[in-house]
């Protein structure tokens, strides 16, 4: 992808321009201007920003990736800042969600940073999605304009969902852009001494709303939301009823216990592993369960009530 | 007076013949050894005349010229000792004449005129008797291994002044019996066994899939769960080694001087197992005048790379051609020797820095420093490692419970079986087993039903796989169909298969 697609398409709007989000307006420090490439549309939606630390931890990783899930099947767009961890899980999730997602970057559009990200880049593109910058396009990579951008993600969005945050982080100086621009924000409970749990119990000491999942957040902010893409109840029942002796008996060994692995499995049903592992192949293409973990597997939602 | 005695060198683990020529001639007294000898030669010039010194004989003290020939091979090593002793004692007169055109020397000397034992005997021996020489002349601690080989009369000898005594006839020195090994008794014994493994059973079979195509594996877990209890017992389920092999395995470690003098023949598969701090040179082999180094040592064995990761990634990489070829090429400025080196390559890692990554505890790795920790082996590599296999630690009630374990010997049998079908398919390819199936084989010896071909690409469409996981899975579904004995591979072989490539999955 050159340069010259992305500079053809952005365009510059100015305070006073009309299309300027009336969000921003009242941003301080003042935005003068920003560069937006992509789906200008986007954004008059109700918006979420899922922020949180770039050294995520794997209980991070799956909050960030359930809850925003949730806020995309009912609509909400994500903002976030296109760094690494929570960051990209968010934008990631969103777009495989078939959601639309804005990314704020704190450089100029056609300096991505980081570099991990840029096919990132193009697929929030590609997916309908914004990507803005106050930053003029060639403006380079500079540590000091990181913690000001935080403001736009912010401001952007309705509500701020903090995820992990360290002690000092920017994750800390996004929250504390949002509470001074009024918006709600939420936090995830994490154990105490945990270095990725600093922040947002501090969060939670000051008034932050805790949530444990996306649906408090919708209710939190007034949107009507419906619970789940509840799946054809008879496909699956279908399915249970089609099941052979072993499937069902690893079915029901799987549904008994959270996540087991092969051998696991094999002690608990007293099937040889090598059929197990034939068996969970299977069902594994059959979409009855997944593989967590590296080796262990569990029910896919639909099959736990 | 010229006299020339025959003696042998190592050029990779072949023997070399060498003439050691020795003029002892009027002049003033001096020694000079010519014919690119390395400083263990240079220096046999005071062990050689202390010894002659304390057995009770004069040093000539006149001019001697040595020269070793082929004078274009560079020497090294201190079996040149005795032939250089005796060569001055027949030019000097001490010995008689006698027919030395069929007898080859090999001996260290001690200054007090013993012979001590000396590297390579076994592959020097070998060479002696294609070229039909009919004695060798060995330091006695060296006669068992070299008895080995048959149609050759080995002499051993402890002192010089003995051996000059057989020289001259007064003495006669039985040849050393010959020692044929039985293959199947000698030394055989493990004090390891599959069946002191509890529970595991998914990874058992792993192993034993592995062990019946010689696929490399890598095994996944964290700390205490037994991944290296499992890898050290995998010897003892590879199939026994054939005479020859064993002959090759030996031949390599007497190269190294690793052979044990009493129980000179190695049976067991070797079981190679180097620290990950090992440097490149002792990993592949190599030196100044090259020698064998662990991947040659694990021939016909396995080499276990403990913690694959803390490996500096360069020495994981030249693993790669060796992996391929069997054999590795080292190049110096003096000479090029080659080395085999089949081996199969089983390495553990943990699943993330911390060890704890899926497992019970809690793993405190960032996504960030669990890529970069896989990062650390690279794809090529990957590819040449078809079975990954995540071990998950023991639980309590497999620990203690009383079910007999299948032992090593019942395991074996059916691998064997398993290696049998694939020599035959194979003997005109060119390769012994099925993870030495290339892409064009593949097409030819893994040939899918039809009802396979749709499962196989509903899998790939469903799990995002690559063309290289794709090679890695038929190879390995070809070893489970030839365990099962069946000619094609079939649905179930397949199913299988896919299970033990866990790293593929990746970390999700």
């Amino acid at each position: 992808m050159g340069d010259e697609i992305i500079e053809k398409n952005i365009y510059e709007i100015l305070y006073t321009d009309e299309k300027f989000p009336e969000y921003l307006k009242c941003v301080k420090p003042q935005i003068k201007r920003i560069f937006a490439y992509g789906n200008l549309s986007i954004l008059q939606k109700k918006s979420v920003a899922v922020i949180g630390s770039r050294n995520c931890s794997d209980y991070g990783r799956k909050i960030a990736k359930e809850m925003t899930e949730v806020l995309v099947d009912n609509n909400i767009v994500i903002v976030s800042g296109m760094a690494l961890g929570i960051d990209t899980i968010a934008h990631e999730t969103c777009i495989a969600r078939g959601g639309k997602t804005i990314a704020v970057l704190g450089s100029g559009l056609k300096n991505i940073f980081p570099k991990e990200n840029t096919n990132l880049f193009h697929k929030i593109i590609e997916s309908g999605g914004l990507i803005i910058s106050e930053y003029s396009l060639d403006e380079p990579v500079q540590m000091k304009n990181f913690p000001k951008r935080n403001r736009i993600i912010s401001g952007l969005s309705d509500g701020v969902l903090v995820v992990e945050a360290s002690y000092r982080s920017g994750t800390s100086i996004t929250a504390k852009y949002a509470r001074s621009q009024g918006k709600t924000i939420f936090c995830v409970p994490n154990s105490i001494g945990n270095k990725n749990s600093y922040g947002s119990i501090e969060l939670a000491k000051s008034g932050a709303k805790m949530v444990t999942s996306g649906y408090e957040i919708l209710l939190e902010l007034g949107i009507k939301f419906c619970k789940g893409k509840k799946c054809r109840k008879q496909d699956v029942d279908n399915k249970i009823n089609n099941m052979d002796a072993n499937t069902r008996a690893i079915f029901q060994c799987l549904k008994e216990n959270e996540c087991l692995d092969c051998e696991q499995i094999s002690c608990k049903t007293d099937i040889d592993t090598i059929v197990v592992n034939q068996t969970l192949t299977y069902m594994e293409l059959d979409e009855i369960v997944e593989n967590i973990k590296i080796n262990k597997y569990k029910l896919c939602d639909k099959y736990c009530e | 007076m010229l006299s020339i005695i025959k003696s042998m060198t190592l050029n990779g683990i072949e023997g070399v013949i060498v003439d050691v020529q020795v003029d002892v001639s009027a002049g003033i007294p001096c020694w000079e050894v010519v014919g690119l000898p390395d400083v263990s030669i240079k220096e046999a010039r005071e062990r050689v005349r202390t010894a002659i010194k304390n057995s009770g004989y004069e040093f000539p003290s006149r001019r001697i010229v040595i020269n070793l020939s082929p004078a274009t091979i560079k020497k090294e090593g201190t079996n040149f000792d005795l032939p250089i002793a005796i060569a001055v004692l027949i030019a000097s007169g001490i010995i008689k004449c006698f027919d030395s055109k069929d007898i080859i020397f090999l001996g260290e000397l001690g200054l007090d005129g013993v012979i001590n034992p000396v590297r390579g005997v076994l592959a020097m021996c070998i060479e002696a008797k294609k070229l039909g020489f009919r004695f060798v002349i060995v330091p006695r601690l060296n006669a068992k291994e070299a008895s080995i080989v048959e149609g050759i009369s080995i002499i051993p000898v402890e002192t010089l002044s003995q051996t000059i005594a057989f020289l001259n006839k007064k003495i006669i020195i039985n040849p050393e019996k010959n020692n044929i090994p039985d293959i199947n008794k000698q030394n055989y014994q493990n004090d390891m066994d599959f069946s002191e493994v509890r529970g595991q059973k998914n990874i058992k079979r792993a192993l034993e899939v592995a062990a019946s195509g010689g696929h490399n594996c890598l095994l996944i877990g964290s700390p205490g769960c037994g991944k290296t209890m499992m890898a050290k017992r995998l010897t003892t389920i590879l199939p026994k080694l054939s005479f020859d092999e064993a002959l090759e395995v030996t031949k390599i470690h007497s190269i190294a001087g690793l052979v044990d003098n009493n129980v000179p023949f190695i049976v067991n598969r070797p079981f190679i197992a180097p620290h990950h701090t090992i440097s490149k040179t002792s990993l592949v082999g190599g030196g100044r005048i090259p020698k064998p180094g662990d991947i040659s040592l694990a021939h016909y064995g396995v080499l276990f790379l403990d913690e694959l990761p803390e490996f500096e990634k360069s020495k994981i990489e030249i693993l790669r051609s060796p992996l391929e070829d069997g054999k590795i090429s080292i190049s110096r400025v003096n000479s090029t020797v080659t080395y085999p080196c089949k081996f199969m390559l089983v390495a553990s890692m943990n699943p993330c820095p911390c060890g704890y990554y899926g497992s019970e505890k809690e793993c405190r790795c960032s996504e960030k420093e669990i890529q970069r920790y896989l990062s650390k082996i690279s794809g090529p590599i990957l590819d040449r490692i078809d079975i990954q296999v995540e071990v998950s630690s023991v639980k309590f009630d497999a620990f203690s419970s009383s079910n007999e374990e299948e032992s090593s010997d019942n395991i074996r049998d059916r691998v064997s079986r398993a290696r049998k079908i694939q020599l035959k398919r194979y003997k005109n390819e060119g390769i012994f087993s099925n993870s030495e199936l290339t892409p064009k084989l593949i097409e030819k010896y893994c040939k899918l039903n039809k009802e396979c071909k749709v499962l196989i690409e509903k899998i790939f469409r469903k799990m995002n796989l690559s063309a290289r996981a794709y090679s890695r899975i038929l190879r390995v579904s070809r070893t489970i169909a030839d365990m099962n004995g069946c000619v094609n591979i079939e649905k179930e072989h397949l199913l299988e298969a896919i299970q033990y490539r866990n790293l593929d999955k990746k970390y999700k």
